[in-house]
């Protein structure tokens, strides 16, 4: 108990450190722009305003930010951490009686706590965007909505998404506790986000042969785990006959699970230097 | 209450082949002025780091108040220890006012609205405000001050706390640890400014190579080594010299500075002033002289390197 208590403090004062940043709010800029764009791109140029309801709207909101949302976290995560390394400030933090694992976890929290902020922000973005989409524009009404999602599924939606980001934060924060770089733990962490997902997954979903190596990958479990709408389409070769989603789940589960412990496990035994500059 | 606030038992920290701290057996008694001095390279600051937990020892250990640090109890004692090692590193884009609001909050040490008064008694009273980033090496040594100051710890730890100061700012930081020095609270100084630590400590050790090479009361340590010697200004140094060289009493004539240093105990002054007024050599100044504490640390320090 007082363990989780000295984290939340820590965690409380993560914040008011990053609140005072300009990396979030730079994010956050990047991202509601980009957003924007394709969403109105989207509507204007394809006719597509199937999004109805607050719901349907909604929904897209947190689609939007499941493509965003690793990024997101892995940025965060890594100039979090790096930054301690690169000015040198884990000496005066952890000289203070902060604790190593309490503080590395406090760090991992705040980058939760942020990406969620940043999902709630891309739905109410989004939904405004789809009411004066549909308030303006006049295109047909597109034959396939979503159908009205309940407040209860919209949440476990939300839940599902956070939880999928956890394995980048995890690797983002590994990779920078190992090299003790932001620029480098951003560059890996992205690295593997695109050459894994964007690149390796696509090719290996190609063929039969490596339908068990597709299935280990993190990203289509992800995509499996968050099951956003309209992407709900079975293609994982699950195990013991699970449901893709529960397989996302424990592949998810395990990701952030092993990085997270490799990240604590090297932290608790690096020994901890000054400054190391970018 | 214990006697020691540290005690290392046969501390040891290698870097692959180098060896950065050797067996290091160390004690610093309660509500002392402790100086820790060594020539660059000598593991003072990796034995600080190990006693903050921040380096682990390859071998050895250490107690912290009495106790041991095994099985998070580090963390434990930490609260009670306030530190700044080499220069102060602090967030640059947080004000000096946000940097001590933020590390008084994650000690939960302290209270908040004390923050503007540790600024006032570093002199940062006007310049809490600013952003660290655009101090100057002198103003961050000041809020590295603050930081350690926070929560009204026990134990200070400060490596060269000075670094950067003008002399102004030297002797007020120096006054300062004198004043926290005197409130039954322990001060570990680590400097390779001889004049600052014999100024300040009431006792030091001397790293070398990572090895302890002395240890004690500064005034004790001064005198064990220095034999008895004054040191006088005359109207005819040269002259003086010769008549003094010439006395079986005195151990030695040298100069120095403009004055002559005279191997002879301080009770036989009168002696030296009779003899040079006999050959009409008169004496302007004369004082009782012992070696210095950078004499001593030379002396001592030359054998090991």
């Amino acid at each position: 108990m007082a363990m989780a208590l000295q984290v939340a403090q820590l965690t409380r004062w993560e914040w008011f450190k990053l609140r005072r940043r300009w990396v979030p709010w730079i994010l956050l800029g990047f991202v509601l722009v980009i957003q924007q764009l394709l969403f109105w791109l989207t509507a204007v140029f394809s006719d597509d305003l199937s999004y109805r309801s607050t719901s349907e709207n909604i929904a897209n909101g947190l689609g939007f930010a499941a493509f965003f949302g690793p990024f997101v976290a892995v940025v965060l995560a890594s100039v979090v951490v790096g930054g301690e390394y690169g000015w040198g400030t884990l000496r005066p933090v952890l000289s203070k009686g902060a604790g190593r694992w309490q503080f590395l976890t406090s760090k991992a929290a705040v980058v939760v706590l942020f990406t969620a902020a940043l999902l709630i922000v891309s739905c109410i973005a989004v939904t405004i965007s789809g009411f004066i989409a549909e308030a303006t524009l006049t295109a047909p009404e597109m034959a396939e909505p979503y159908g009205d999602i309940s407040a209860a599924d919209l949440l476990a939606l939300f839940g599902r998404m956070l939880y999928a980001f956890l394995p980048y934060i995890m690797l983002a924060l590994f990779l920078v506790v190992l090299t003790g770089s932001n620029g480098v733990g951003i560059g890996l962490s992205m690295g593997y986000y695109i050459g894994e997902g964007v690149i390796l997954a696509p090719i290996l979903s190609i063929f039969s042969w490596s339908d068990h190596v597709f299935a280990f990958l993190l990203s289509p479990n992800v995509s499996a785990w968050q099951n956003v709408p309209p992407n709900n389409d079975g293609s994982i070769a699950t195990f013991g006959g699970i449901s893709d989603m529960a397989h996302g789940f424990i592949i998810v589960t395990i990701y952030a699970a092993v990085l997270a412990g490799a990240a604590v496990s090297l932290f608790l035994r690096r020994d901890i230097a000054g400054a190391k500059g970018g | 209450m214990e006697e020691f606030v540290i005690q290392t038992d046969g501390l040891t920290k290698r870097y692959g082949r180098v060896i950065a701290v050797d067996g290091l057996s160390l004690e610093v008694p309660r509500g002392r002025i402790f100086g820790l001095l060594g020539p660059n390279g000598s593991g003072k600051t990796t034995l600080m780091s190990m006693l903050l937990g921040l380096v682990r020892p390859t071998a050895g250990g250490f107690t912290l108040f009495g106790n041991s640090p095994e099985g998070g109890g580090l963390d434990r004692e930490l609260h009670r220890i306030g530190a700044l090692i080499e220069t102060p590193t602090f967030y640059p884009y947080l004000s000096g006012r946000n940097n001590l609001a933020y590390f008084q909050g994650i000690s939960g040490r302290g209270d908040p609205h004390e923050i503007d008064s540790l600024l006032e008694q570093v002199g940062l009273g006007g310049r809490g405000g600013d952003k660290f980033q655009t101090y100057s090496l002198g103003m961050k040594q000041r809020l590295g001050l603050a930081y350690t100051l926070i929560g009204n710890p026990e134990l200070l730890l400060l490596d060269e706390p000075t670094n950067g100061m003008d002399p102004a700012g030297m002797a007020e930081v120096r006054e300062l640890i004198r004043s926290l020095g005197s409130e039954n609270r322990t001060v570990i100084l680590s400097s390779h400014l001889l004049n600052e630590v014999e100024q300040v400590c009431d006792s030091v050790a001397i790293l070398s190579h990572g090895k302890l090479i002395a240890q004690g009361d500064v005034a004790e340590l001064l005198q064990e080594r220095g034999r008895p010697q004054v040191r006088l200004r005359t109207t005819d140094n040269g002259r003086a010299r010769e008549i003094l060289d010439a006395l079986a009493w005195v151990e030695g004539v040298s100069a120095e500075n403009g004055y002559l240093i005279a191997g002879v105990e301080a009770e036989r002054s009168w002696e030296i002033t009779a003899a040079l007024s006999r050959n009409e050599v008169y004496v302007a100044e004369m004082a009782p002289s012992q070696i210095s504490l950078e004499q001593y640390f030379l002396d001592v320090t030359e054998g090991v390197a």
